[in-house]
């Protein structure tokens, strides 16, 4: 197709071994040349152009030194508290730098050490590889990382992922991939940090894919604070068992262009996922939140709340969609979004769909779009507070409902700590 | 202490609504301003506290000497004016003590004082909490969201007794409410009143019912934007007897 980004890809796979992976990249590569960059002419894109993804760059970062990443990662760190750390550095896994308290009951492996039944299981999660970013993540991944509980073992700590961005991977693409397999009744809670040392235009795919057995529990949030010149795609794909609980995040604050696309199949009786967002977005930052939560199996139940604050001339889209199957009766689905501009300048599109062929269901969507509340304005005011004060307040409770909604303790505090960080800027 | 002098409004859409409100309200008074729906007595209570969409054609608000129609909402709440809403509103994911402690330290901040640090502020909720013989629970709930009517209108008088103003302005607090409700908020002013003995109210309503157990020391008819005719306690009983109709100016 001759898109020169693309062509580095072609060109790093020629260079590599054959292996059961390299076959899937090879064919994730014919896909996404064969599909082409996806642009407004498709509908799940029809309000963020794919293209400017693609168009800033050049080719393939580079993987090297962390040394000034190092500070931003022990401030982060300082706030977090006692938890395991995995550091991927321009998308390549550094394991020599994410020995922190790793656990013996933790196994993490680069793809490199995967042996062939693992790889096999690499980019197989339902409809990620129908997404054409996703995709080229796999075509241009080279380093993943691979994080597998053991059944039974719950982590006491959470994982922390620092996803570092520095200065060689300007105007190129980086590729991050997380493949999480969490095994019968096991559990565990992640975070994942983009952190960038970089404020330039870089293009961020990253993608996480996770496998929840029977009984299983994982809680992935992810805290986009990429640069404010990045376009950033992230997916997340997960596939639960039956009694199981998986709840997917994403805070987006930082990317100049976002799109995260969730992909949640509940494949297991009795389960549980729940997908939550946030963004907070100033300037002309733009996120694209675009959601399928499929139930294929009767009993279970699904949560969603996505919320969106918007001033200048900042852009959000939510297309969310729940799909339930016909034979997933007695299936329980919440699905909210809400946004709140913060200047006439500011817009919000919103598409809930439901896809419902079960008839004995339980499904409801609602989509808000407001201003700040007038009246509630007045109340503050008239208690002494002052307006600049009163709007962060609103804003704040309008927020921090997704903050409160995260299934992890620890990480609440630093939600909410780079909540104020933003709110203070809008 | 406030002074209202000729006071004319109009909403932005143009329609008067005040038409020449002269009110004098000195420091330990009560006062009772009673007045059927759309006489405008929530517009004087909204106009007081600093909402916007009044346009004001005439006349004069003075507070302790001050200019108030020139100060904002906040600064208002500073210089000691506290309107308890007919119509709390709800603040979901505001907490009732975060919120309450932020107002106290503005006012304070406002009139140049130390903001009082969290366990202070605590220790002054706990007092006024007892000192209303209120349940805690409400204040550590998000502002209003869920409360009953009852609970709303409590939750006002539970503000006004931490922020302390020098005058209130309670706008139809009675209304809506059980006699338990009603005796709550009537206790929770006649305790204010007693403790700061030179703060002021003015009690807006509707109905005689309140001031059986808040005694007012003066009471103001209010017809078609004026008060047509002031009065002691017994002009209420009057008023309850006669109706409004035997005060419209028609009638005078």
């Amino acid at each position: 197709m001759g898109i020169e980004p693309l062509e580095s890809i072609r060109s790093q796979l020629d260079a590599m071994p054959g292996s059961v992976l390299l076959e899937r990249q090879l064919a994730a590569l014919q896909y996404v040349e064969e599909s082409g960059i996806p642009g407004r002419h498709l509908e799940t894109w029809k309000y963020t152009d794919g293209k400017t993804f693609i168009t800033q760059t050049t080719g393939i970062a580079t993987n090297t030194d962390l040394a000034p990443l190092k500070s931003l990662q022990e401030s982060y760190l300082a706030e977090l508290g006692d938890c395991y750390t995995l550091v991927l550095l321009n998308g390549f896994f550094q394991k020599e730098n994410s020995t922190r308290s790793v656990p013996e009951e933790l196994e993490v492996l680069s793809f490199a050490e995967a042996d062939a039944a693992l790889l096999e299981k690499i980019g197989n999660t339902p409809k990620l590889g129908e997404s054409v970013f996703a995709s080229l993540n796999l075509a241009g991944n080279s380093s993943g990382v691979i994080l597998r509980v053991p059944a039974g073992v719950t982590l006491t700590k959470p994982i922390v992922i620092f996803s570092c961005v520095t200065e060689a991977a300007k105007t190129q693409m980086i590729f991050p991939r997380i493949f999480v397999d969490i095994a019968e009744s096991a559990s565990a809670r992640i975070i994942e940090i983009a952190v960038s040392e970089l404020q330039a235009e870089y293009s961020s795919f990253t993608v996480v894919e996770g496998l929840v057995a029977r009984n299983a529990r994982l809680s992935y949030i992810q805290i986009n604070q990429h640069s404010a010149a990045a376009s950033v795609f992230n997916a997340f794909g997960t596939e639960q068992d039956s009694d199981s609980t998986v709840q997917t995040g994403v805070f987006s604050f930082g990317g100049k262009t976002t799109r995260n696309e969730i992909y949640s199949t509940i494949s297991g009786q009795n389960a549980r996922s729940e997908i939550v967002g946030l963004a907070v977005l100033s300037d002309s930052q733009q996120v694209d939140n675009h959601t399928v939560l499929d139930h294929a199996v009767p009993h279970c139940e699904s949560f969603e709340l996505v919320k969106g604050v918007y001033s200048d001339s900042a852009k959000g889209t939510f297309d969310g969609t729940i799909i339930v199957r016909p034979d997933a009766q007695k299936t329980n689905a919440i699905q909210s979004n809400q946004s709140l501009l913060l200047s006439d300048r500011a817009t919000s599109n919103a598409k809930p769909q439901l896809k419902i062929w079960a008839d004995d269901v339980k499904c409801t969507h609602g989509a808000t779009v407001g201003q700040l509340d007038e009246t509630g304005m007045f109340y503050l005011r008239s208690r002494g507070i002052s307006e600049v004060d009163a709007r962060t307040m609103l804003i704040h409770a309008f927020a921090s409902e997704v903050v409160s909604a995260v299934d992890q303790g620890g990480l609440k505090t630093i939600l909410e700590s780079m909540l104020t960080t933003k709110l203070a800027d809008l | 202490m406030l002074k209202i002098e000729g006071l004319h409004a109009a909403v932005e859409e143009g329609q008067e609504i005040l038409k020449g409100l002269n009110l004098e309200v000195n420091p330990g008074e009560v006062h009772a301003i009673m007045g059927l729906n759309g006489s405008g007595k929530s517009t004087l209570a909204n106009i007081l506290a600093g909402k916007e969409g009044y346009d004001i054609t005439a006349g004069s608000v003075h507070f302790e000497g001050d200019d108030l129609l020139e100060l904002d909402p906040e600064e208002r709440a500073g210089k000691g004016i506290f309107l308890a809403f007919q119509y709390p509103v709800e603040l979901p994911g505001v907490l009732g003590t975060f919120f309450l402690r932020t107002a106290y330290n503005s006012i304070r901040t406002f009139r140049g004082e130390e903001k009082l640090g969290v366990r202070e502020f605590n220790d002054l909720l706990t007092a006024k909490l007892k000192l209303l013989d209120f349940d805690a629970s409400f204040t550590r709930r998000a502002v209003n969201e869920g409360f009953s009517g009852g609970e709303k209108k409590r939750n006002e008088i539970f503000q006004m007794a931490v922020l302390n103003p020098k005058l209130a302005i309670l706008d139809e607090t009675d209304s809506g409410l059980d006699i338990d409700a009603l005796q709550v908020v009537a206790h929770g002013v006649n305790t204010l009143m007693k403790e700061n003995p030179g703060n002021a109210v003015i009690l807006i309503t509707h109905y005689q019912r309140l001031l059986n157990y808040v005694e007012p020391d003066f009471v103001h008819v209010m017809i078609d934007g004026k008060i047509v005719k002031t009065g002691g306690k017994e002009l209420a009983l009057e008023l309850e007897q006669k109706g409004y109709a035997a005060f419209s100016p028609a009638a005078v």
